[in-house]
């Protein structure tokens, strides 16, 4: 079967889209691929289409179990199920009875973590993996540095499974991280797909507010207009839900928040009101979107700017996936600067809690169980705290362990760790405030030449607005039926007297 | 004043200054732990066990904080919250305009409610769709031990689909005519059917013009009152019956706990079944005194004699307290901390079932 009959066939395509045929054919060939294409572009083809032709099984390793799960679940619903998942939170007999029928797979998800365990990795070593991919590989340059350093073992894995051809793929990768992943997975000649990261069914637009209040009136005014459904980031989950009070109140009242605090249930019934177009606009923290493969969102709202351009890039990818135009807006007033500040400076130890750390702890006996709980102590966020534990592991693995100079390299580090975020939330503010075009400008991050200009490119070189307004007015909630009549639409009742 | 103050105060009527803040918040936030189990046995308050599950304590501090700042209760020793007069006053009028539904029973069915509406929704869900001939569509639900549980018994062929459908929508039917309109509402509301995904929590409470907390508990009580008369009348809902003859015992006593329970069994001694378990003494003493309080038959004799049994009850009574450690102080030393706790929960049991029965 050619690999255009199975395109449409399985997938239900009638056309490859850009880069899509490049890459599966130089998979075919065996070659380790580089690829790096905007998000929405369709890497996931790129292995899933070639795992019905090739002999044996596709490993891919994915940075988050919602991830996976998203993928998996998309699969099936396409009718395949010879895919699944293998990570830590699924219950010890679900993972024995896959293992025991792993050949019977095409494609497994993994996390890094997971696939270094002997039970899979060794099940792994005695059948055929036919590709090795590791999807937004970025991840191997972004976090395995500092917390997860099992994806810095992905390269000595691959070798223990019989070195299958590897595939990496990213969306967002600057000419420093290509080059750190490449190294790190040890690729071999590696075939480079690179495609810009550019967008050009997307438009740029922002917008620089004098007050605060005058940021509300902006926002409302352009929530009430634009052609949705649309999503609105803000950094806070009371800021997601102040807003989607103010939006309600102002007519848009398919407004719905979603955030980390959520209770599970209410998070996946907002996700899915919105993917079925019974929400006009989710205001969300940057945990929404992840996994959310809705093509016809149209636009993206920033009321408050993420800490870099790379996480930008990624949030205003989730509009436009079907092609059409969709509107990127940028809101900013000068209030906003310390909110990513606050959030790099939460996200490590200070150095005054390093200080505290050291008090507690007992020098002279390194004990490191007394070790960790101190750090419980020491009241630091999530992201903080795993940092602390992933160091204090490290220095207890050291065979000649000397406190005062890993204290020292420790503050050292996150002092460096500061430096470079801080550099990148300068980056992003100067591309904000920036008077030259928003497009050129964000290609020129990724050391790339804006080659064709859209007709409707920024609000710099000219906007006109109306391709994304829309003019309906719009729609309230629908009515509610009485609770009897919607039982039986459910039970499909209808006809039953009730 | 809101529903949650109420809630609050509530608890903090029924405690009376005998528990700390965080012994009321491990209660509302459903910790197993012997110690909070047993303490919604001897407060009366096992029906809201688990009501405020994920709260957050520092945000339940708060709260303490808020009421203790409006005078509505006194903080002795600092940590120990108790009505002040007019938190009493507050909280009898606050009943009366609001009275908690009387089908709320956390302890006895709030996991099992969870379980059983996961798997409701999810089968409800995938009826709908699947009568309207759409097998692409997003589960509501993505817990895989729901997700496999409704896969195993959904049915395979249309025909068994339509049945199950018509006889699911009967057993609903009756079941929720029973209950108050506004109640059958925050149940159906939150189904997901083709067409409509189900509201949310705030969704819910909005459209019902309920406060959100109230909302939440009436919800909950919904769910304890279905899961009650499925489980008590399983004859005239056989199919409802099935979401939750699985787990139906599995809520009593947490695994460790069992597992202590059939070595006593086998004749023991507490410390011996600590060095096969290899748990802390300490550990199979919580075990026992959970035992205590939900197995009727458990003797607890063998632990500590019958007339020290009556002084313990004797003191607790003339001392007004079920605080431990005014209790072991009248008593002296040669009665400890876990007899003390052994007997309180036996003897609530049973002064329970002599209520009910
Ligand atoms: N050739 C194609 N034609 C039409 N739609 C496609 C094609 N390839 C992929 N898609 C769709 O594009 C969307 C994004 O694909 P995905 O692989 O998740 O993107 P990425 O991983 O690059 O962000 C999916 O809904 C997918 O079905
Ligand atoms: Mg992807
Ligand atoms: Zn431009």
């Amino acid at each position: 079967m050619s690999i255009d009959h199975i395109l449409s066939e399985k997938f239900g395509f009638r056309s490859f889209r850009q880069g899509q045929r490049e890459i599966i054919e130089d998979v075919f060939h065996g070659n380790d691929v580089f690829a790096m294409l905007p998000t929405g572009s369709g890497k996931s083809i790129c292995y899933q289409l070639p795992a019905y032709l090739l002999e044996g099984i596709v490993v891919v390793v994915s940075p988050l179990i919602s991830l996976m799960e998203d993928q998996v679940e998309q699969l099936r619903r396409q009718g395949e199920k010879r895919v699944c998942t293998f990570h830590s939170g699924m219950p010890y007999h679900v993972r024995m009875k896959i293992l025991r029928d792993l050949t019977r797979y095409k494609i497994l998800y993994v996390s890094p973590e997971t696939l270094q365990t002997d039970m899979l990795s060794g099940t792994l070593s005695r059948m055929k993996v036919a590709l090795f991919v590791v999807d937004e590989a970025h991840c191997i340059s972004q976090w395995g540095h500092e917390f997860r350093t099992d994806y810095l073992k992905l390269g000595e894995v691959c070798n223990r499974i019989g070195r299958p051809p590897i595939l990496a793929l990213t969306a967002t990768a600057t000419v420093n991280v290509r080059k750190d992943i490449i190294k790190l997975l040890n690729l071999d000649r590696p075939e480079m797909h690179i495609y810009s990261v550019d967008r050009p069914n997307i438009a740029f637009q922002s917008e620089i507010a004098e007050t605060a209040i005058e940021k509300m009136d902006i926002l409302i005014r352009y929530v009430q207009t634009l052609k949705g459904p649309g999503i609105i980031y803000t950094s806070s989950r009371m800021a997601t839900e102040t807003i989607t009070e103010v939006l309600k109140r102002n007519g848009v009242e398919k407004t719905a928040y979603y955030h980390g605090g959520m209770e599970n249930d209410d998070r996946l019934l907002t996700q899915k009101q919105f993917i079925y177009d019974e929400l006009d606009v989710i205001c969300c923290t940057n945990a929404f979107g992840m996994g959310i493969n809705k093509p016809d969102i149209r636009f993206i709202i920033h009321y408050h700017f993420p800490s870099n351009i790379e996480s930008y890039l990624q949030e205003i990818g989730r509009a436009g996936r079907d092609g059409e135009v969709s509107l990127a807006l940028m809101l900013y007033h000068e209030d906003d600067d310390f909110i990513p500040e606050r959030l790099i400076t939460a996200e490590l130890p200070t150095k005054q809690d390093i200080d505290h750390f050291s008090i507690m702890v007992d020098v002279d006996k390194l004990d490191q169980a007394l070790f960790e709980q101190s750090i419980t102590s020491l009241n630091l966020s999530e992201t903080a705290e795993r940092f602390m534990h992933f160091h204090v592991k490290k220095f207890f693995r050291e065979e000649k362990r000397d406190f005062q100079s890993w204290k020292n390299q420790l503050v050292e580090f996150i002092e460096k760790r500061i430096k470079e975020k801080r550099e990148r939330i300068r980056y992003m503010k100067k591309w904000i405030l920036s008077e030259k075009c928003k497009r050129e400008s964000i290609l020129g991050a990724f050391s790339e030449k804006l080659d064709k200009r859209p007709l409707n490119c920024c609000h710099v070189c000219g906007l006109s607005l109306e391709p994304y307004e829309s003019s309906k007015e719009k729609s309230p909630r629908p009515e509610m039926k009485s609770w009897e009549e919607e039982l039986a639409l459910i039970f499909h009742q209808e006809n039953v007297d009730v | 004043m809101n529903y949650l103050d109420s809630i609050l105060l509530l608890g903090i009527s029924r405690m009376d200054g005998e528990r700390t803040t965080s012994g009321l918040f491990h209660l509302f936030n459903g910790k197993k732990s012997s110690q909070t189990v047993q303490d919604g046995r001897l407060f009366h308050l096992s029906h809201l066990f688990g009501i405020l599950k994920g709260y957050k304590f520092h945000d339940f501090q708060e709260k303490i904080n808020e009421l203790h700042h409006d005078g509505l209760i006194e903080l002795n020793d600092g940590t120990y919250p108790r009505l002040s007069e007019s938190g009493r006053i507050k909280l009898q009028e606050q009943m009366e305009r609001r009275p908690l539904p009387p089908s709320l029973d956390g302890w006895r069915y709030g996991d099992l409610s969870i379980v059983f509406w996961r798997r409701l929704t999810l089968f409800a869900q995938t009826l709908s769709h699947t009568l309207h001939e759409d097998h692409h569509f997003h589960p509501i639900q993505n817990d895989p031990d729901t997700l496999q549980w409704v896969k195993h018994f959904f049915p395979r062929d249309k025909e068994s689909r339509t049945m199950a459908s018509s006889l699911l929508f009967n057993e609903l039917m009756t079941l929720l005519q029973k209950m108050e309109e506004i109640d059958a509402e925050n149940v159906v509301l939150r189904l997901t059917r083709s067409g409509r995904i189900g509201q949310t929590a705030l969704q819910v409470s909005e459209r019902l013009q309920l406060d959100p907390m109230e909302c939440h508990i009436r919800f909950q009580s919904a769910l304890h009152f279905m899961v009650d008369k499925i489980l008590d009348g399983q004859k005239s809902y056989p199919v409802l019956y099935i979401f939750l003859r699985d787990i139906k015992q599995s809520h009593a006593l947490t695994g460790s706990t069992r597992k202590t329970y059939q070595l006593i069994n086998k004749g023991l001694q507490l410390e011996e079944v600590a060095a096969i378990r290899k748990l802390k003494p300490s550990t199979i003493e919580d075990h026992l005194v959970e035992l205590a309080i939900h197995v009727p038959e458990m003797d607890i004799d063998r632990y500590i004699t019958e007339s020290d049994q009556k002084r313990i009850l004797e003191v607790s009574r003339i001392l007004g307290t079920k605080r431990l450690k005014e209790i072991k102080q009248a008593l002296g030393e040669d009665i400890d901390y876990f007899q003390i706790r052994l007997t309180l929960a036996k003897y609530e049991v049973s002064h329970h079932m002599e209520k009910e029965g």
